[in-house]
């Protein structure tokens, strides 16, 4: 089902794993996202000051700066960006963290794709209605 | 407050929102978004419940298990309660921020009570014998540290050498990344893959291609350098230098557990073969009788690290084994004594007939008794230091191998080690040409383990025919079964339950079944044999040296009755009472305490009244307790998502009219209803659609089901639901447990339903794709007792598998699931389990003998519902 949604919404996909971000790079595309690959914290924070995402999928664990930081520094730049966190390993630590600095959602992989597209679709929705909405400004945080 | 965030509040109207900063994530999501939350949420709930059910059957302490698999389901559990608390927090757009605080504060105690490890905080690799004491035995191993002491501080002959400390078994585990290799090893244990002797195959394989550090290698070769210009290489006779390299295991021969003879010792080592070696031996800490003797004695695998001694061979004449006190009758001063000429392996091993004695420790020590084996063969060291086996001259075979003043001076020595180490030891002595006597290891007897001494020769049981009589008893006891022969090692896997073991000789390898046979009987052996001790340990009945064992007949039903040395055919319960209650539990040991500390942050249940002030996050002080707040809330919150949305087009509860003691609300996914009645507060039972959802609520509106009539009391029922009035239909006092939410669509059916005191979940798909269909089945809870809650959990499940389904019932919650059947075949059982679900209201309430659970399942199933009313 194509989102006929336009602009469309970009989404920003961020994991060392070069695998995993090419497929879902692939399958996103062809279900109406645009999509932007990044393969560190510190391409996607260029990345994202390049052209803003609607949303971005950000992996847990990377070699140098991390998701969790990542996601901070994004927020700050765009602070009503919607992240969702991705993580390999189950982690209740890493989970609440993620969940008490304002992630979208913290799921696990492999995550069921139809979700993803249902979680990512209603993350974008919700950046574009807050970026639309009166008194909506990067000073609130 | 920010400014965004006040809009947002006021957008969302959730004026009524509890607390400050919950982020970003205090927004709301579609209602479709929030539907599979939802399930996500009792999918992760359920699966806390399950994992705390299996924990309280684990904390009974009667079943064996090991702390990984343990370890591993109570992290799922607590990454399930996070998932719990993260979708409360989507659902109810972050109303319950309080409660990552409590899961965070819950799982950092989970964590450090799974946290507690081996320290060391020495970090020397090897220490000279010299250097060694008892203190050193988390460094050294128990054995060694004991073998230092009686070196260092009692000042008898020790052999010298060096032990490879603790600290370099870190290091060798830490260069080779081994701690995850083996975790990844034993993670396979119980699957289909996993046996134990291919997963401990797998770990020995994994240690000895170990590389050893390169400076571990130095410090090996300068303690092997110095030791020989100690003593010469060659040795002063001659012959080279040797080494006898022995495991000495942090846990091994302490107190509590012997783990006698589960590790490697190998004698003969030449100095080059010594890193080998030293591998061979850390080895052996995962062989499979000593991964199933830590498991039986309920030991952390984690806390195990294998020192390994490394001693100077001595050129022995005769060697054996001491008992400071004799197990058959501790309480009196006599030591027993076994000895085989040569080096003496083959004693501890039990693979050669040893000459016996007993002394009484008076002053001198006296001779009781000896008894002198027929000794074909003795283990000596060649000119080159290897070790054979070579025939005993006939003169030498019937003759004792050590004199009466050696006996006597060991039995002195015997006093010296009990006085100091304040315990009944258990040594191991060698005899030197020269004369002298060395002690080569001591260690705690662990006498206080043994059961009630046998009665004086008691008369035979009439009746029973007496298959054998004679054999030293190696722990007494009663124990009977069907005879299972072991010839070889493999045979150990198939010992069946409750078998009586026979074996040729005693072998240390058996200690791996030792919790699960009622009695050993082996043709050789040794009572100071490592096999003995175990089963002394386990309070196993054993006989050793018992000639005619291997006539014993395989298969048949034998009571053997170890304290008189006796056999006999069948099995005699009179002799078995004496049997009774000998098997030490999983309770007190390390993996059991272990539990204990993990379980308290999961399993008790504190909020157990949603109407109680402390029905609180800051009040939930384990998983179960998260569990069961963010369920009762969850529910809660999605009742007031019908509130919500209801100005937009999503899906919202629309109330069921219909005779029940419930509250049903309908949230119409698509299809549930007839077109339009989505739209209405209230609608009748004519308005549903869906057939899952018809015919769940054809059962529980079964006209033939008379919930609302009064029902006799049932006094010992009525007092174990205490305050609760039974006798009318049920008063208004069920609180918010009292709405039951339908989810459902065209196909899908999310029945969540509080009845009386029980909570019962049913999810099903229902559609014309056979493969898709499903019912899953949840029921817990319940306000009785215990015992009345368990009757009636088995009820449920035994209806439950009549009806088809496969279920498991823990505790109180029965879980089960049906799946791949007709749509006919599922909408009949959705109908019926309706049905089941008004007829349990109140079911514990009857449940006053084992047999109403009979009485009722019959019932039940012949449609005789009047009998639940």
């Amino acid at each position: 089902m194509v989102q006929p949604i336009s602009p469309p919404y970009r989404v920003l996909l961020v994991d060392d794993e070069v695998d995993f971000t090419a497929a879902m790079e692939q399958r996103l595309t062809r279900r109406g996202f645009g999509i932007a690959v990044a393969a560190s914290g510190e391409q996607a924070l260029a990345l994202a000051r390049a052209t803003p995402p609607d949303a971005v999928l950000l992996d847990i664990r990377m070699p140098g700066i991390d998701g969790l930081t990542t996601m901070q520094l994004l927020q700050r730049e765009h602070p009503t960006l919607a992240v969702i966190l991705l993580t390999g390993h189950e982690s209740v630590r890493s989970g609440v963290d993620g969940m008490r600095l304002g992630a979208f959602d913290y799921l696990t992989k492999p995550a069921d794709f139809e979700e993803l597209v249902d979680k990512l679709t209603a993350a974008c929705a919700q950046k574009r209605m807050l970026d639309a909405a009166p008194g909506a400004d990067a000073s609130g945080r | 407050m920010s400014r965004l965030g006040a809009w947002w509040r006021r957008w969302v109207g959730a004026g009524e929102a509890t607390s400050e900063s919950a982020g970003a994530s205090r927004q709301r999501r579609p209602f479709k978004l929030k539907y599979g939350y939802f399930r996500e949420l009792l999918a992760a709930n359920d699966l806390v419940l399950e994992v705390i059910a299996e924990l309280e059957d684990k904390l009974a302490g009667t079943q064996v298990f090991g702390l990984e698999t343990v370890r591993s389901r109570i992290e799922s559990a607590s990454y399930a309660s996070f998932v719990i608390v993260k979708n409360l927090n989507l659902i109810s757009d972050g109303r319950y921020p309080q409660l990552y605080d409590a899961l965070d504060r819950i799982n950092g105690h989970v964590q450090a009570a799974f946290g507690a490890r081996r320290h060391c905080s020495n970090a020397r690799p090897v220490v000279a014998l010299a250097d060694a004491g008892r203190d050193d035995a988390p460094e050294l191993g128990a054995k060694m540290a004991n073998l230092g002491e009686v070196r260092n501080r009692i000042g008898l002959p020790v052999p010298d050498g060096f032990v490879v400390t603790t600290a370099a078994y870190d290091r060798l585990v830490e260069h080779n990344n081994l701690a995850d290799k083996i975790a990844a090893e034993f993670a396979r244990l119980g699957e289909a893959d996993g046996s134990l002797a291919t997963v401990s195959q797998a770990i020995r394989a994994l240690i000895l291609g170990a590389e050893i550090p390169a400076d571990l290698r130095v410090t090996l070769q300068a303690a092997l350098v110095h030791l020989a210009a100690r003593i010469g290489d060659p040795l002063p006779g001659g012959r080279p230098l040797r080494l006898a390299v022995r495991s000495s295991a942090v846990g091994e021969d302490d107190t509590a557990a012997s783990s006698a003879g589960q590790y490697r010792t190998l004698l003969g080592v030449t100095p080059a073969d010594l890193p080998a070696s030293y591998l061979e031996v850390v080895a052996s800490l995962y062989t499979p009788g000593a991964i199933a003797y830590r498991r039986q004695r309920g030991q952390l695998d984690v806390d195990t690290a294998m020192a390994v001694g490394c001693v100077a061979m001595l050129d022995a004449v005769a060697a054996g084994v001491m008992f400071t006190r004799d197990p058959a009758c501790s309480d009196r001063p006599r030591v027993v004594i076994d000895a085989v000429p040569g080096q003496g392996a083959t004693v501890v091993d039990g693979t050669a007939a040893a000459d016996h004695f007993v002394l009484q420790q008076s002053d001198p020590p006296l001779v009781l008794e000896r008894h002198i084996a027929d000794k074909a063969q003795q283990r000596v060291a060649q000119a080159d230091g290897d070790l054979v086996d070579v025939e005993l001259a006939a003169e030498r075979r019937r003759a004792p191998c050590i004199d009466d003043d050696h006996l006597i001076e060991l039995a002195r020595t015997a006093r010296l080690l009990e006085k100091h180490f304040g315990a009944p030891q258990d040594a191991e002595w060698v005899l030197t040409a020269d004369g002298q006597l060395h002690i080569v290891q001591s260690r705690p007897l662990g006498l206080q383990r043994f059961g009630p001494q046998p009665e004086p020769a008691a008369e035979l049981v009439a009746g029973f025919t007496l298959l054998l009589q004679q054999g030293i008893t190696a722990c007494p006891g009663v124990g009977a079964g069907v005879v299972f022969r072991v010839e070889r090692e493999a045979d150990l896997d198939r010992v069946p339950d409750h078998a009586v073991l026979v074996a040729r000789h005693s072998s240390p390898t058996i200690a791996r079944v030792m919790r699960q046979v009622s009695a050993i009987v082996t043709e050789i052996g040794s009572v100071t044999g490592h096999m003995a001790i175990v089963a002394r340990e386990f309070g196993v009945p054993t006989l050793i040296n018992a000639p005619g064992a291997l006539t014993l007949p395989v298969g048949a039903a034998v009571t053997v009755d170890a304290g008189r040395a006796r056999v006999y055919q069948g099995t005699i319960d009179q002799l078995l009472v004496a049997a009774q209650g000998r098997r030490a539990p999983m309770t007190g040991t390390p993996v059991f305490h272990a539990l204990e500390g993990v379980a308290r942050h999961l399993c008790p249940l504190h909020l157990v009244d949603p109407a109680a002030a402390t029905f609180k996050p800051a009040h939930c002080d384990s998983l179960h307790d998260i569990a069961r707040f963010a369920h009762e809330q969850t529910f809660a919150e999605m009742f007031h998502i019908g509130d919500d949305v209801k100005r937009s087009d999503e899906a919202h509860g629309v109330k069921l009219r219909a005779h029940l003691p419930i509250e049903v609300y309908v949230f119409d996914l698509g299809g549930a209803l007839q077109p339009g009645a989505a739209e209405r507060r209230e609608v009748g039972v004519d308005a549903i659609a869906a057939v899952p959802l018809k015919a769940f609520v054809d059962g529980l509106t079964d006209p033939t089901i008379h919930w609302d009539r009064p029902r006799p009391v049932h006094l010992g029922g009525f007092l174990s639901v205490l305050s609760e009035s039974m006798v009318s239909p049920p008063p208004s006092k069920y609180g918010l447990g009292r709405r039951s939410f339908a989810m459902a669509s065209d196909t899908y059916l999310n029945f969540s339903t509080r009845a009386g005191y029980h909570f019962s979940t049913v999810d099903s798909y229902c559609g014309r794709s056979v493969n898709k269909n499903y019912i899953h089945f949840r029921f817990a809870g319940g306000a009785a007792s215990e015992q009345r809650r368990a009757r009636r959990a088995r009820f449920v499940g035994r209806v439950l598998e009549r009806l088809g389904f496969s279920a498991q019932a823990q505790g109180d919650v029965v879980v089960a699931r049906l799946q791949k059947y007709e749509q006919d075949f599922i909408r009949d059982t959705l109908t019926t389990l309706g049905r089941l679900t008004m007829c349990t209201r109140q079911l514990d309430m009857l449940m006053n003998s084992d047999a109403a659970v009979d009485d009722f399942v019959d019932g039940f199933c012949q449609g005789r519902y009047e009998l639940f009313c």
